[in-house]
């Protein structure tokens, strides 16, 4: 349906993204009016109208199969397309550029279109956060559009997406890996006491403001706390690492507490002692909150407030903070003390991705486009895909020629990937190898990773946690 | 001569035969020897029969004096000891032991053994002092203080002995008392009235009236009072306080307890707590010499200033009618702090006229509203024997303050901020373990349960919170729920303030490495619980704030019916106990999960024909809610049958051997589901080759 007129790439690329609502057509010929977005806008209307068409009148076909979801993606030889129904009759839809590798066959050069580069379970989540980004920001689009009108709907969501897209989007669909795909939070590893230390410092920041609801604290990109539940706590975690992270990264240590905002911290930061404070749309979008962030030598804060009373005495907020900061100085010795006592050597040859589904945890030692060939991503990426089926538990081992053996895991709610650089070593002792591996301490969820000696990781990971076999 | 013993709650009367005039009585500790001395060089032993025990009901001091008294039938023949000096004069004498004794000359100690049966004492040793003037002694504190030596009276001597220990008498370091100079002098001290000496020379003297022992947190003290007169007229009481300690060093001035008024006053030691009677302005002054916000050290000693000011003893009732005996006509109320009054260490006071004594006891719930600084409160609290109860009211009403502001008075602090609070519940509980675990004698120990006691109050504050999750709630609040228009964000504060109240006291108990109790996780998880807060609760258990246990592996199980899956927590937490692997198997057949039951006692259970026979009908049932749904051909029945087949096969060859009659019993059980294995499959098979 799709044809393409870009010159056919070895890349994934993004080659449409649209929003549409059906609702808004109700004679033939007011097509146009279902359209609420389009990327690229340049394209011509009577094509924008038909693709939208063909979405909606597939969605609508595949309902009568099934009962319990409908129908997420559409596999073309050319291109690949992803739906997303949000909000009863909104539909954000996505259209991804299937990689081509020029082959010959006969001394005929022919494009050969390979489908299983690209992945649903790791593309479908992009198109989703997209849609709960900006909802974060701007609240239901049916929200918005009933608190003004549907043209104004269509400049928010027009000024929001072309950003996003260009900004984001292009960068997010590239370098999408099935690590990527869980927008996992990762937790930092601390021991007992310094933690505790630590939420009495949230505790006691908490308390001296009315209206706070609850606090995301983070540190460089760990999660330390977060008192949201786990749905905004995800959708915080994965905005902080999308729009600050990149940022704050490379920012040197700061002894101020900043007051930091979307837009500010995109080509730099307010420094200022005025406070500022976004407003955040959580939960169920219905509500909005506001957020003030704060940063503080690699700590960042998501401060939700339900309303703007604590805030607007900017005085009291400064103190407040002064005191976050003190109170925050007077732990940080032991937790650098912490952080630098406990760096366990990791294991070169074994190599792993863990996500738990109940908390979102997620770790990572692959590095995906170091480690990692195309082929062996796309194997990874076609058995994490592979792992759904199982339930609960199930577990496959794969090895290409000179690849390191690959071993998808599933238990219950967790899923694991592993990978065994050993040379030489056949099924049978890695089967046993891997047996070790899941009775030991793993915990990644505490990231209380204790590992003394390589050798020991395989018989003392995962030791923690109960995984099925 | 009629003479009454009194001891606590019994009192005992018995008859002497007149000898003379008695200069001074004691009783051994044991009350088997009583010691009298009628003049000036030698004491009259009595023995007594042992006193028969009577069951003690617990009455208050001053009534108890007139209940009806014990008559004891004293030994007739009384033995007496000679000072050995013969020259000397028997100032006093003093009971070390049941069976030793002191007598005080005034120029040496003697210290005998005294043998009740063959009515002997024999001498143990003498300690030659010159110039003895006067002693003290203090049984509770092992001491006795002896002025000798110069004839000012301030050069002092201890004595310290071993109530077990015994025949030894050991002379410690002697220390010299600074006297008040002279020159800023004006007599009017205390008991001028009734000494004979000049009011000149008094100021020049330690005197015995001035000087008391007491035992103030353990340590040994030494209290000497003295009048200071700067301007005619105006002056001030000091009270300076000498330790005297056992490490043969001389005894050094620690403390001085200022009170800017003149006049007669007495001393009383209460729970480690001074009380100065002052007897003008009829009122007391307490002291506590701990306290570091009423002191301060000038490098030397510390200056304390009164903690409390002007207080008044609160009057026992005294019962007259049991007074009646001695007293015709009863007294409306007492006089307190009359000129009649005599007071003892460490907290007896005693009215002559009256013929009523006393104990002096501390109402600690008074500082309460006294005390406005609830650091220091709270402080002073710890530091009081009987401290607990009102250290839990002040924590309680404390919490109270965030949970219930509606309770408080608009007037009081109920604009005490939470944020403040905590703050407040931080350091106090901080305090509170630091006493618990130093576990020093005669201070409040507050554990878990009772502190859980204050915390349970959340239990009920976090139930008017939970709106809609919990009818059972609901149901009960219908009432309150109209006049507590708390809003949705005001109860996620309140509870939010809760669970931070749990976490820090769960963080304190933590620093001070004391394992926290069950009951403690238990709260938080339910407060947590009704604050929706699951994702909360994970990243604590997470982060083992919650210690692992079974208790709480079960509680977690059964939070997770409530569409919250916990059960993965729960499962990891008896996975890292070691000891739970039969609950985890059972938890995972509950869930319907065979064959990674299967899988797990293969690695961590014994295998035995009970655990096959619970696998097999866990399988059988498992395979009938499957095949409703797909066309399950009893597959899970099917496995795990077939391996534990080759299992005991395996292993049967071995052990039946060994085993073969409880073997069979056992094969038994499993002979139903062999039937039924090879009903299904073992005929479809056979069915195969037919059908082709």
């Amino acid at each position: 349906m799709v044809s393409t007129d870009e010159h056919p790439s070895s890349k994934i690329s993004l080659v449409d993204y649209f929003i549409y609502c059906p609702l808004f057509c109700r004679k033939e010929g007011q097509e146009e009016q279902k359209i609420l977005y389009y990327h690229p806008s340049t394209r011509e209307l009577d094509r924008k109208i038909r693709t939208i068409g063909y979405c909606e009148g597939l969605v609508k076909f595949t309902e009568t199969f099934t009962c319990e979801q409908s129908c997420e993606s559409i596999h073309f030889q050319k291109s690949r397309l992803l739906f997303y129904l949000v909000e009863n009759d909104i539909g954000f839809a996505m259209t991804l550029h299937v990689p081509v590798v020029e082959q010959k066959k006969d001394d005929k050069c022919f494009l050969e279109y390979l489908d299983e580069r690209i992945n649903d379970r790791v593309m479908l989540p992009i198109l989703k956060m997209s849609y709960r980004y900006f909802a974060l920001q701007y609240g239901t689009i049916s929200a918005l559009i009933q608190r003004t009108s549907v043209e104004n709907a269509r400049n928010v969501l027009k000024e929001y997406f072309d950003k996003f897209i260009e900004c984001h989007l292009h960068r997010m669909i590239h370098h999408a890996t099935f690590d990527s795909s869980f927008f996992g939070i990762h937790f930092i590893s601390l021991d007992k006491q310094i933690y505790l230390k630590f939420q009495a410092v949230l505790r006691r920041w908490e308390l001296q403001f009315a209206s706070l609801n609850e606090t995301v604290f983070i540190y460089r990109n760990q999660l330390v706390w977060s008192g949201l539940n786990q749905d905004d706590t995800t959708l915080i975690y994965s905005f902080f690492r999308l729009y600050y992270w990149p940022h704050l990264k490379i920012m040197p240590h700061t002894s101020t507490i900043q007051y930091l905002s979307v837009d500010s911290c995109a080509n730099q930061f307010n420094s200022s002692t005025n406070v500022t404070s976004q407003k955040f749309y959580l939960g169920s979008f219905s509500f909005s909150y506001s957020v003030l962030v704060l940063h503080y030598d690699s700590f960042t804060s998501f401060c939700i407030f339900h309303n703007d009373n604590d805030l607007l005495d900017n005085e009291k907020t400064s103190t407040a903070t002064h005191l976050f900061r003190q109170d925050l100085e007077i732990i940080l010795p032991s937790f650098y003390g912490y952080l630098q006592r406990k760096h366990p050597i990791p294991d070169v040859a074994v190599k792993n991705a863990y996500y738990n589904k109940v908390n979102m945890a997620h770790s990572a030692t692959i590095n995906w486009h170091k480690d990692l060939s195309n082929p062996m991503s796309s194997v990874m990426n076609t058995l994490a895909e592979d792992l759904q089926w199982f339930h609960p538990s199930g577990e496959i081992m794969v090895k290409r020629e000179n690849d390191p053996w690959i071993i998808a895991k599933r238990s219950d709610r967790r899923e694991l990937l592993v990978m065994i650089n050993q040379k030489g070593a056949n099924l049978k002792q890695i089967r046993g190898n891997v047996k070790a591996f899941f009775n030991g301490i793993f915990f990644f969820d505490a990231s209380i990773v204790d590992l003394d000696k390589i050798k020991q990781i395989l018989s003392t990971q995962f030791n923690s946690i109960l995984l099925f076999e | 001569v009629t003479v009454k013993g009194q001891r606590h709650e019994q009192a005992y009367s018995f008859r002497l035969e007149d000898k003379g005039a008695i200069q001074s009585i004691k009783f051994n500790p044991d009350l088997s020897v009583l010691a009298i001395k009628r003049n000036s060089n030698s004491v009259e032993f009595l023995n007594f029969p042992s006193i028969p025990s009577v069951p003690t009901s617990p009455r208050s001091p001053s009534s108890s004096m007139a209940t009806t008294a014990t008559i004891l039938q004293p030994d007739t023949i009384e033995y007496s000891q000679l000072s050995k000096t013969k020259a000397s004069k028997l100032y006093d004498f003093n009971w070390l032991s049941d069976k030793e004794i002191v007598f005080v000359t005034d120029l040496s100690l003697e210290h005998y053994i005294l043998s009740a049966k063959q009515r002997t004492l024999r001498q143990l040793k003498t300690h030659e002092l010159s110039n003895i003037h006067w002693q003290l002694f203090s049984r509770e504190m092992n001491l006795l203080l002896i002025s000798a030596g110069t004839p000012s009276g301030n050069s002092l001597i201890p004595f310290s002995f071993h109530k077990t220990q015994q025949q030894q008498l050991v002379k410690l370091p002697k220390f010299e008392v600074d006297l008040p100079q002279v020159t800023n002098l004006r007599s009017n001290s205390t008991a001028s009235s009734a000494t004979n000496q000049s009011t000149s020379k008094r100021c020049n003297e330690l005197t015995e009236r001035d000087c008391m022992l007491a035992n103030i947190y353990g340590k040994s003290y030494l209290f000497i009072v003295r009048q200071l007169f700067r301007v005619a007229g105006q002056g001030s009481i000091e009270v300076v306080l000498y330790q005297i300690e056992d490490d043969h060093k001389p005894a050094q001035k620690r403390h001085i307890l200022r009170l800017n008024l003149h006049g007669r006053c007495a001393l009383n030691v209460v729970d480690n707590l001074i009380l100065i009677h002052h007897q003008p302005t009829t009122s007391c002054y307490i002291y506590d010499i701990e306290d570091k916000s009423t002191s301060q050290y000038d490098g030397f000693q510390t200056l304390h200033e009164p903690l409390l000011s002007q207080l008044l003893i609160q009057p026992v009732n005294v019962n007259w009618q049991l007074l009646s005996s001695t007293m015709s006509t009863a007294p409306a109320t007492i006089e307190l702090y009359s000129s009649n009054w005599i007071v003892f260490l460490p907290n007896v006071i005693i009215d002559v006229k009256m013929g009523c004594l006393w104990y002096l006891l501390t109402n600690l719930d008074y500082l309460l509203d006294n005390i406005p600084d609830r650091l220091l409160l709270i402080d002073i609290l710890l530091r009081r024997t009987s401290g607990k109860a009102s250290i839990l009211t002040l924590l309680r009403t404390l919490l109270t303050n965030v949970t219930a502001p509606v309770q408080i008075d608009s007037n009081n602090v109920s604009n005490i901020s939470s944020s403040h609070v905590l703050d407040l519940w931080i350091e106090m509980i901080d305090h509170i373990n630091r006493v618990f675990i130093e576990n020093s004698p005669n201070r409040p120990l507050l554990d878990q349960s009772d502190i859980f006691s204050v915390l349970s109050l959340f239990s009920t504050i976090a139930s008017i919170s939970a709106t809609g999750s919990s009818t059972k709630y609901h149901r009960s609040l219908s009432i309150t729920s109209n006049d507590t228009t708390l809003d949705e964000h005001d109860q996620n504060h309140s509870l939010k303030f809760a669970i931070s109240v749990v976490i820090e006291y769960i963080r304190s108990l933590n620093d001070y490495n004391i394992s926290v109790q069950y009951f403690i996780y238990e709260l938080l998880v339910n407060l947590l619980v009704r604050n929706n807060q699951f994702f909360q609760l994970q990243q604590l258990i997470q982060y083992q704030v919650l210690t692992d246990s079974l208790q709480l592996a079960c509680l977690l199980l059964s939070l997770s019916n409530t569409q919250q899956p916990t059960t993965q927590l729960a499962l990891d937490m008896l996975k890292r106990l070691t000891n739970a692997n039969e609950e985890i198997v059972e938890i995972l057949l509950g869930h319907n999960f065979i064959i990674e039951a299967l899988h797990f006692c293969i690695d961590h259970l014994p295998i035995t024909r009970t655990l096959a026979r619970k696998l097999l009908e866990a399988a059988i049932k498992s395979d009938e809610l499957l095949s409703s749904t797909t066309s399950n051909q009893k597959i899970l029945f099917y496995t795990v049958y077939t391996f534990f087949e080759e299992y005991f096969q395996r292993t049967t060859t071995i052990s039946a051997l060994a085993q073969s009659t409880s073997n069979n019993e056992q094969k038994d059980e499993l002979e139903m589901f062999k039937s039924l294995f090879n009903l299904h499959f073992r005929n479809q098979e056979s069915d195969v080759p037919n059908i082709q």
